[in-house]
């Protein structure tokens, strides 16, 4: 008992580290393939370093929520790496103490308070984009359930770790067409929830269009960088959830000696990186929507999830 | 190259079928809509691919080529040669229906083909338990598309659809004779010059191709 929850710290300690290189290594395909002159991948390790060192300016209208929601939306990825799999396939210490819907439930405090956090430090982009993130949560929030849903119908289960061992059955249950649009749907979702394009545009800072960013407008300092890397986090553990739970699980360590273990953080590390270029081919070919077509986007979403749902309620 | 994967490399490709006929639904740019209409021609000819591949069939491999050939090169180069200015405008395709309106009766539709192809589907294995419901729904579906849709063009592009999802559920059921396939492919291609011409006309003496407000005829006097 006392190994897996060491594992599990290991496993949280991973995200944690590798979250701003999985961000950075992003922004630098994105870049490079783009023709621009791209910082280095390690880029967010030195905004965070720098960041972490400046001073910190609190609005005097902000209440104990603005102070309180940059540690709050930093420890929800943690907690929900505690509930997947990162690095090994077999359940460890935290594994049945939720499923996908507790850690989808954890996610949306870490949104709902940040949320919050922007409204209350009383500056007018703060508030719309609150207004605006929480429209797309809003409606993410239904494809989430049926994904769920689909999952439970085809694993006939939602805890992670069970629902892993599902896909690599066979070829037909792999490529089933409940599997395949359940997938797209969840990439769609990950654009959608981290405020990739074509949701929202990630290097755009301009306010009148922004949705993701405006909510850590007014964070300085120390906060600021747990905003960033919070969200670095929550990108990364969405990936690693579609990667080791719905549609990749392998390369996993099957057992928790510490060969296994740096063997899967190597191949984890190479699955995100394909990931990775799979949210770069998608960022390059298509533009920013609209943002009153951001529910037209969310609706063909929907439409994918639950016509994955049926499919596999039919079982064909 | 063993059975169980043929079968899911078919389900892949009609998952994908399924998802150009709502991408097609949701896509409000002509130029969009004709892309998809390639990808899912493409489509098709895998599935039928795949069927020739597993049950050793000439006429499938005929099909695959025919449809490869007819819709994802011929009807695409000629409507870009003759309608090349329509594909290019910028204005969005009207409907008369908001997109999200259309998803949710999509969502319907695809419900209400699988459901109607369960009892045959229940009967058979691997390729019609999945590309009958996938065919009807795209077949429910493009028909409600060609309902909402007011310009001419992109109701031909959904008429296309259609032919293109009755075929995707037809190579599973009747896959023995190539024959009516040569003779649909030829027929969409006259279809598409007839059209091609026609449209080209309105579209010069009345300088637009939205045919819902063609409606009333001049006698009727002013709407």
């Amino acid at each position: 008992m006392a190994s897996s929850l060491l594992l599990n710290l290991l496993q949280a300690l991973t995200v944690v580290l590798l979250a701003p290189l999985y961000k950075g290594a992003i922004s630098w395909l994105e870049e490079t393939i783009q023709g621009k002159v791209a910082p280095t991948p390690l880029q967010p390790y030195y905004d965070l370093r720098k960041l972490f060192r400046k001073s910190q300016v609190v609005s005097t209208e902000a209440s104990w929520i603005f102070r309180f929601a940059p540690y709050i939306s930093f420890v929800v990825p943690i907690a929900v790496t505690l509930l997947i799999p990162v690095l090994t396939s077999f359940p460890l210490f935290f594994a049945f103490a939720g499923d996908m819907v507790g850690a989808g439930f954890i996610l949306g405090l870490g949104g709902f308070f940040t949320a919050l956090a922007a409204v209350d430090a009383a500056n007018p982009y703060g508030a719309v984009g609150a207004s605006r993130t929480r429209m797309v949560s809003l409606l993410v929030e239904p494809i989430f359930i049926i994904i769920f849903f689909t999952v439970s119908f085809v694993a006939n289960s939602t805890i992670p770790y069970v629902v892993q061992q599902q896909w690599v059955q066979s070829a037909a249950t792999f490529f089933a067409p409940s599997h395949v649009l359940l997938a797209a749907a969840f990439v769609m979702v990950v654009l959608a929830e981290n405020g990739r394009l074509p949701v929202d545009n990630p290097g755009g800072h301009f306010e009148l269009a922004m949705i993701d960013e405006s909510k850590s407008l007014e964070y300085s300092g120390p906060s600021l960088a747990l905003v960033k890397w919070a969200g670095q986090m929550k990108l990364m553990v969405l990936s690693l959830v579609f990667l080791n739970v719905l549609v990749t699980p392998w390369g996993l360590a099957a057992s928790p000696a510490l060969g296994d273990l740096a063997l899967a953080v190597v191949l984890v590390s190479l699955k995100l990186l394909v990931f990775a270029l799979l949210i770069t081919a998608i960022e390059t070919s298509l533009a920013k929507l609209r943002l009153f077509r951001i529910p037209e986007f969310l609706g063909a979403t929907f439409v994918t999830a639950v016509v994955a749902m049926v499919a596999a309620i039919f079982r064909m | 190259m063993h059975i169980s994967l043929l079968y899911g490399l078919n389900a892949l490709a009609a998952a994908l079928f399924l998802m150009t006929v709502f991408l097609f639904l949701a896509s409000r740019q002509t130029a969009a809509s004709l892309n998809l209409f390639v990808r899912q021609a493409l489509l098709l000819s895998a599935s039928a691919l795949l069927q020739a591949f597993a049950l050793h069939s000439l006429d499938l491999l005929l099909v695959a080529v025919i449809t490869v050939v007819a819709k994802a090169v011929i009807i695409p180069w000629m409507l870009r040669r003759s309608l090349g200015g329509s594909f290019q405008s910028r204005r969005e395709v009207e409907l008369a229906v908001s997109v999200p309106t259309s998803l949710v009766i999509a969502i319907g539709a695809s419900l209400v083909a699988y459901f109607v192809a369960q009892p045959v589907a229940a009967q058979t294995q691997g390729f019609v338990a999945v590309n009958l419901p996938v065919g009807l729904a795209g077949l429910l579906i493009s028909v409600y598309a060609l309902a909402v849709r007011h310009q001419a063009l992109p109701q031909f592009l959904s008429l296309l659809m259609l032919d293109n999802a009755a075929f995707f559920a037809g190579i599973a059921i009747a896959s023995t004779s190539a024959l009516w396939e040569i003779v649909a492919a030829l027929e969409g291609i006259i279809v598409t010059i007839i059209v091609a011409l026609l449209t080209r006309t309105i579209s010069e003496r009345i300088g637009t191709t939205h045919v819902g407000a063609l409606a009333g005829l001049r006698e009727e006097g002013p709407r």
